[in-house]
């Protein structure tokens, strides 16, 4: 396809409008977002190593990096989740996700798809045994929801 | 007791549309006609079928006070059908819908001297009867609609109209037609409308394709049904957008049955019902499972099923799976055993009554209480 000089899917209408929609998503710039999703690790790292599994959580899944091009810390933000699944203990799996909130429930399981859409870069056991515990929790609907939102993490 | 009637029918059964007192009911058997069926006793008998569309039939509105049907279908077109009483047939009229895509919903306006058709072609037309050309003229809502149009619904005062599209967002426009309609009342959605006003603009937490949007008996708030498994009811006065993450597959239609109560159904085969507490909507009950005693569907498959679950049971791999929506025999615990595909209230004005019809060719009459 060498010679084909025109790159068509630059030219497609529906993709430029998503990429739009998801630019006026991203109210920070990248750098601010990078270094949100750092000062977010610290802050998580220290609340599991104090065994809160739940205040962890919620903070990693507070704020998603939603937007455009923002590759970098959407991954990172998606590590420090896998992270905080991996840590919990899976006695408490149960307790950590009826605890959280419906908008959180839905997060994490775009966070689960995510990670096992990846499988060289996360645990899919651990995934997987969260997965069974959400969708426990918030029923089909939620993982209708995670293939319709247009915010992808 | 939920249900007050079942019926099975031979095909999948995509749209329906009852008379005014629901001794006959149009369906739409999955085709490019339009079956006319008249109730004696507990059967339906076959009375007249209309034939004129070249595609599949999308939608079925029957007028309830003037008598008319109007038809929409994938071929672009829409007819209103009027019935000729000596002869004793249903005689179409074309509608000049200039649309260059397919048509998705048609609804008449509460007043019966409109109707509005929603269409591929993102935008919806409004039609209404041109007496000098002696035929159905139609204007057309196109601004700021993205994508196709899924669904219509008219408010109360016959000038607002409620339109849910692929673009993701519900929104309110006005649909005034000089000459047709009176100056509306000024309302919670705006005053001095000229046709095509858009009024509010709503979307759904996870976005999603708006499946059906409906306005309240007393016109204050909108809900619609979107693909991501939520129900949104808005309403303008208070400002409020309230969504029910539901937890079941997403909803294709939804009505109201009451001030505080929404009935919605669609992929889970089962009616749910929708109630305001205080200051939020949550569902309340789901219709139809935990009917131990109901009567099972005039001309039942099944004799089928058994037949078949015996020789499966004989095959000593089968486990049957103890899931909490099937029974024993393979069939689902919920009335409708496939998708609901639309879903009225009754046209005689009874607030808690409603008709489903499913893929699984059942039509089914409700009664919700909340």
């Amino acid at each position: 396809m060498a010679h084909r000089k025109l790159a068509i899917d630059g030219f497609d209408e529906e993709q430029q409008q998503i990429a739009q929609q998801m630019q006026i998503l991203s109210t920070k710039s990248d750098h601010e977002v990078a270094s949100l999703v750092d000062q977010k690790a610290s802050v998580v790292r220290a609340a599991i190593t104090r065994g809160n599994s739940v205040e962890a959580l919620e903070k990693a899944l507070s704020e998603p990096p939603y937007g455009h091009g923002l590759e970098a810390a959407q991954s990172a933000n998606a590590l420090l989740v896998a992270e905080v699944l991996m840590a919990t203990r899976t006695q408490e799996v149960n307790n950590v996700v009826t605890g959280l909130s419906e908008d959180c429930r839905d997060v994490l399981l775009k966070y689960i798809y995510h990670g096992l859409a990846h499988p060289a870069d996360f645990n899919c056991g651990v995934l997987l045994s969260w997965h069974e515990r959400v969708v426990e929790a918030g029923g089909l609907g939620s993982i209708v929801r995670v293939m319709a939102d247009r915010k992808t993490i | 007791m939920s249900i007050l009637d079942e019926f099975l029918f031979p095909f999948c059964v995509t749209a329906h549309s009852f008379n005014h007192d629901k001794s006959q009911v149009a369906l739409c058997p999955n085709s490019n006609e339009v079956q006319i069926y008249g109730r004696s006793g507990t059967q339906w008998t076959l009375l007249h079928v209309l034939k004129e569309h070249d595609l599949l039939v999308t939608s079925i509105d029957w007028a309830r006070r003037t008598n008319r049907i109007v038809t929409c279908s994938q071929d672009k077109n829409a007819y209103v059908w009027t019935l000729d009483p000596v002869a004793n047939t249903w005689n179409p009229t074309l509608v000049h819908l200039r649309v260059n895509r397919a048509a998705t919903q048609a609804k008449w306006s509460p007043l019966e001297n409109k109707f509005a058709v929603a269409s591929g072609d993102k935008c919806v037309a409004v039609c209404y009867f041109g007496e000098d050309n002696d035929w159905w003229v139609s204007k057309h809502i196109k601004k700021p609609i993205a994508s196709t149009v899924l669904c219509v619904d008219w408010h109360p005062n016959n000038v607002l109209l409620a339109c849910g599209s692929t673009d993701m967002k519900a929104r309110v426009f006005s649909a005034y037609i000089k000459g047709v309609d009176e100056k509306p009342a000024p309302s919670a959605w705006g005053e001095r409308l000229p046709f095509s006003t858009l009024c509010g603009e709503f979307e759904s937490p996870s976005c999603g394709w708006v499946h059906s949007v409906a306005f309240s008996p007393d016109g204050e708030s909108v809900a619609f049904a979107s693909h991501d498994s939520s129900v949104t009811v808005a309403t303008p006065s208070t400002g409020e957008v309230l969504s029910v993450r539901s937890h079941y597959l997403p909803f294709i239609a939804l009505t109201w049955a009451g001030p505080q109560t929404i009935v919605a159904c669609g992929h889970d085969c089962s009616p749910m019902v929708f109630s305001k507490g205080g200051a939020e909507w949550r569902l309340s009950k789901k219709l139809g499972e935990d009917d131990k005693s109901r009567r099972s569907a005039t001309a039942s498959p099944s004799n089928n099923n058994s037949a078949f679950n015996l020789f499966r049971q004989m095959d000593s791999r089968n486990q049957p799976t103890k899931s909490a929506a099937s029974s024993s025999d393979g069939s689902l615990r919920s009335v409708h055993q496939n998708t609901i595909t639309e879903l009225h209230r009754d046209p005689s004005g009874n607030a808690a009554e409603i008709s489903t019809s499913g893929l699984d060719g059942r039509l089914v009459l409700w009664a919700v209480q909340a």
